[in-house]
């Protein structure tokens, strides 16, 4: 779609224009095993786990790529390509639990089942921090929303008020 | 092989291979055009889509309507550009549907039609006076939002209308659902000057 929210960065402008950003967690963090790609706007260059150049003898020490030169531009990127495409995003966030957790409830007053897929751990919220960060407001914002709509409801407010 | 050479194989394979693998389903997911006085159908509500519109006159008022056949929980938000010139546009939208809220008369007031017999409604709200701003990287642009929310959609006939309560004109976006991490490159070039500004 043309708006992607899972890279979105959102932040807030103060009537003077004052900006700060209001990032969710560090999504820079190495995690060993994994490779990333420098952001976007710089020069693109592979890294390895603790951000140590992805060498060429890297390649060369794999026999089955060693015998098979054509592989590398290849696999790599296909296995490169998969793990965006399978996402390894965030978990799901406490605003979010406690919004699932309030859709129960009104499901439970209305005889509804309710389809809160995409905020489950599972869904399509933790794709990536990016758009975890888009789900967690939401949901902020949506059990103060649902408690308006129904107020009888007891939903905590989740972590933030 | 020198590193800056196997750097350009793996880019290129890579975006290649997200291309190949991706284009059937990038199609769900077409950045779509919202046009006054017709009626946007969604079609897959379990997906996401971002509506552009444009207000060309202040009386315009755009529809999006979704069947969910459950109720469906899902992330609403609109956005404005962020241009000077935009500063004060703030349309609105509402969720109309049957188990929604009654309207209040203020509420009533503000919409920009009559209710449907039997219909309720929920309207999107800034969520505070200074705008929360995100940055797009897909499109590479900057745009004012009213605040990401949560709704809880009834199931069966919905309606999303989108109105400029204070006359103001300019472009807009209404976000639907999250990011499910596919997009139509291909989409976003042909029509770049609808989705750009």
């Amino acid at each position: 779609m043309g708006v992607s929210r899972q890279t979105s960065d959102r932040y807030r402008e103060s009537p003077s224009g004052a900006v700060r950003t209001i990032k969710g967690k560090g999504s820079a963090e190495p995690a060993d095993g994994w490779l990333y790609l420098t952001p976007v706007g710089t020069k693109p260059r592979l890294v390895a786990s603790n951000f140590r150049p992805l060498l060429a003898k890297d390649v060369s020490m794999n026999s089955s790529l060693r015998h098979a030169p054509w592989v590398p531009p290849l696999l790599t990127p296909l296995l490169l390509a998969l793990s965006v495409w399978t996402g390894c995003g965030a978990e799901q966030g406490p605003e979010c639990r406690a919004f699932v957790a309030c859709v129960a409830k009104l499901d439970a007053v209305k005889l509804t089942q309710t389809n809160v897929s995409r905020f489950l751990p599972e869904g399509a919220c933790w794709g990536s921090d990016k758009s975890a960060q888009v789900c967690e407001s939401s949901c902020r914002r949506g059990v103060i929303q649902l408690l308006a709509q129904e107020p009888l409801l007891a939903c905590p407010q989740g972590v933030t008020p | 092989m020198t590193f800056r050479k196997l750097s350009r194989c793996l880019l290129f394979g890579m975006l290649t291979s997200l291309l190949l693998l991706r284009g059937d389903e990038a199609q769900a997911h077409l950045p779509n055009i919202l046009r006054p006085g017709e009626v946007f159908q969604v079609p897959d509500p379990l997906l996401s889509f971002a509506l552009y519109g444009t207000f060309s006159h202040a009386d315009e008022v755009f529809e999006v309507r979704l069947q969910p056949e459950t109720p469906l929980a899902v992330p609403i938000e609109i956005m404005v550009p962020r241009q000077d010139a935009l500063t004060n546009h703030r349309p609105l939208f509402a969720i109309v549907g049957k188990g929604l809220p009654k309207a209040s008369a203020t509420e009533l007031a503000q919409l920009p039609r009559p209710l449907p017999d039997g219909m309720g409604v929920v309207l999107g709200r800034y969520e505070r006076e200074d705008r929360e701003i995100l940055f797009e990287s897909f499109s590479r642009r900057v745009l004012y939002t009213n605040g990401v929310v949560a709704y809880v959609l009834p199931a069966g006939d919905v309606r999303m209308w989108v109105w400029s309560p204070s006359g103001t004109t300019g472009k807009f976006v209404l976000g639907f659902g999250v990011e499910e991490g596919k997009q139509d490159f291909g989409n976003l070039i042909a029509n770049w000057g609808d989705y750009a500004y």
